[in-house]
């Protein structure tokens, strides 16, 4: 057996759609040649590899995400060495430095060296045109709204996650859960504008009200993916009525509080989060909204 | 009983910011040190230690870490390795500073265990470089498939038939398996 064919019954055989005796058969073959049994073992770790690689992808992205935001409290922060440079290296490179200025003098004197220049003054000095030279502009450190505002978009990358789609997926918006799934927000919001005149095209009626507040909600979520908090805050809003699915109204309030983190509204979001916490009906947001509360608190 | 370090562990799974600021605090200097003292720049450095953690992160997931010796002189001979292979690369063999850097590293297990992260880490990379050489199609075909959805569930979305998507994942997996084993860095990698 080839390699060309071995890779090609190796699909089937790795799938388990081959057939027990043709597995059998496969294997022993394989086994016998030192060249297959490689190729199975890096077709394994391969596929084994690339799985964990591919399932880990948000969790790693999370940790190169505090790694990055931890470096500026390493780099350039150089621990003191040891001073290696011996004494007569000082004195030597100080009389050098004196050299290099006495020539400098010599060469081209300072202003106040030089012979005045005279210039014939027609008018007389204004007190406005008194030029001040320009103050060297020192590095500002960020002042604490920039603080603040650091600190909730740090906050809010370290809550956000786009909720997932239904469990069941099928009806006027499924178009736009396949997108919104696939990480293609621009396409999902499309696909939810239209998903109101597809429905008349397939003679279906008007969009039930649950099916626009879902469509609202994956909105406002897409938008936010997209890093338009402001547009998904309205939507976000509509979505919590009293006619609403409870894990909706739920969900919605969660992701409005991350949302005015975001904008910078700390008290609107500390009182939904707060809402969250002490409502029994609040499920594993109720634990999430406790923990970003206290975090708010703590910055 | 637990290994002393297994916080730190769990601080990189967990990806808990204060305790990796505080490991970092432990080894970050000397990564600094040994790469700044061989060709290196404090950013490199930094990537290093990156590296290495996402290393030590994909081991961990496989299989639990029985470490003897602390953490933060573990990750510092990961990040030797990891540096030293990139030194390799660029043809500079010559390393200076004591290999350890104070740490004392007496278990086989441990720099084996290093060794094998370093092997894990060139796995990856050779595996992120080759999939790049392959077509659009293949990539999503393949990244999707290994994110967890079934082949089925892969084929209905990408709107192809599923004895299509079997057989474009053999053509994929082929073509994937051929360039890695191409590759000059492939006998090292110890797949």
């Amino acid at each position: 057996m080839t390699i060309e064919q071995w890779l090609l019954k190796a699909s089937a055989y790795f799938d388990g759609t081959m057939a027990i005796e043709e597995a059998r058969a496969f294997e022993q073959q394989t086994a016998e040649n030192d060249e297959l049994s490689e190729l199975m073992k890096l077709w394994k770790l391969t596929d084994a590899e690339a799985s964990a690689y591919e399932q880990y992808k948000p969790e790693v992205e999370a940790f190169i995400n505090t790694h990055q935001r931890l470096k500026k409290e390493f780099i350039g922060v150089t621990p003191a060495r040891a001073v290696k440079f011996p004494a007569w290296k000082w004195v030597a490179a100080a009389a050098v430095l004196a050299g290099i200025f006495l020539i400098g003098k010599l060469l081209w004197p300072t202003s106040s060296e030089k012979p005045p220049v005279v210039v014939q003054n027609t008018k007389p000095v204004s007190p406005d045109s008194t030029v001040t030279p320009n103050p060297v502009k020192e590095k500002e450190s960020p002042s604490p709204s920039e603080k603040n505002q650091h600190q909730n978009e740090v906050l809010y990358a370290q809550s956000f996650t786009p909720d997932d789609i239904p469990g069941d997926p099928n009806g006027p918006l499924d178009d736009a859960y396949f997108y919104y799934a696939s990480k293609q927000y621009k396409k999902a919001i499309t696909a939810i504008d239209s998903a109101g005149s597809r429905q008349l095209t397939r003679g279906g009626g008007d969009l039930n009200a649950t099916t626009k507040l879902y469509g609202n909600y994956y909105k406002a979520l897409s938008l936010m993916s997209l890093g338009n908090e402001d547009a998904a805050i309205p939507l976000l809003n509509q979505t919590i009525p009293q006619n609403a699915p409870q894990s909706l109204k739920v969900k919605s309030r969660w992701y409005l509080a991350l949302a005015y983190i975001k904008h910078n509204e700390r008290s609107l979001a500390s009182t939904l989060l707060e809402s969250l916490a002490n409502d029994s009906s609040s499920g594993a947001y109720k634990n999430k909204a406790r923990k970003l509360l206290s975090d708010l608190k703590e910055q | 009983m637990d290994h002393p370090d297994t916080r730190y562990i769990n601080a990189l799974i967990s990806n808990n910011e204060p305790l990796l600021k505080e490991l970092y605090q432990k080894c970050f200097g000397k990564i600094r040190h040994f790469v700044t003292d061989n060709n290196g720049t404090e950013e490199d450095a930094w990537d290093i230690l990156q590296e290495a953690m996402l290393s030590i992160f994909f081991r961990i997931k496989q299989k639990p870490l029985s470490l003897t010796c602390p953490f933060d002189a573990f990750i510092y001979i990961v990040c030797r390795n990891l540096w030293i292979k990139q030194l390799r690369k660029k043809n500079i063999l010559r390393v200076t500073t004591d290999p350890e850097m104070g740490y004392s590293i007496s278990g086989e297990d441990d720099l084996a265990l290093a060794e094998e992260c370093k092997r894990q880490e060139g796995r990856r990379e050779l595996l992120a470089e080759k999939m790049k050489e392959l077509g659009d199609g293949c990539r999503e075909l393949l990244q999707q498939n290994w994110r967890g959805a079934r082949l089925d569930e892969v084929a209905a979305n990408l709107k192809i038939s599923y004895a299509y998507a079997r057989k474009k994942k053999t053509e994929c997996m082929t073509k994937l398996i051929l360039l890695m084993r191409q590759s000059p860095l492939y006998d090292q990698l110890k797949w």
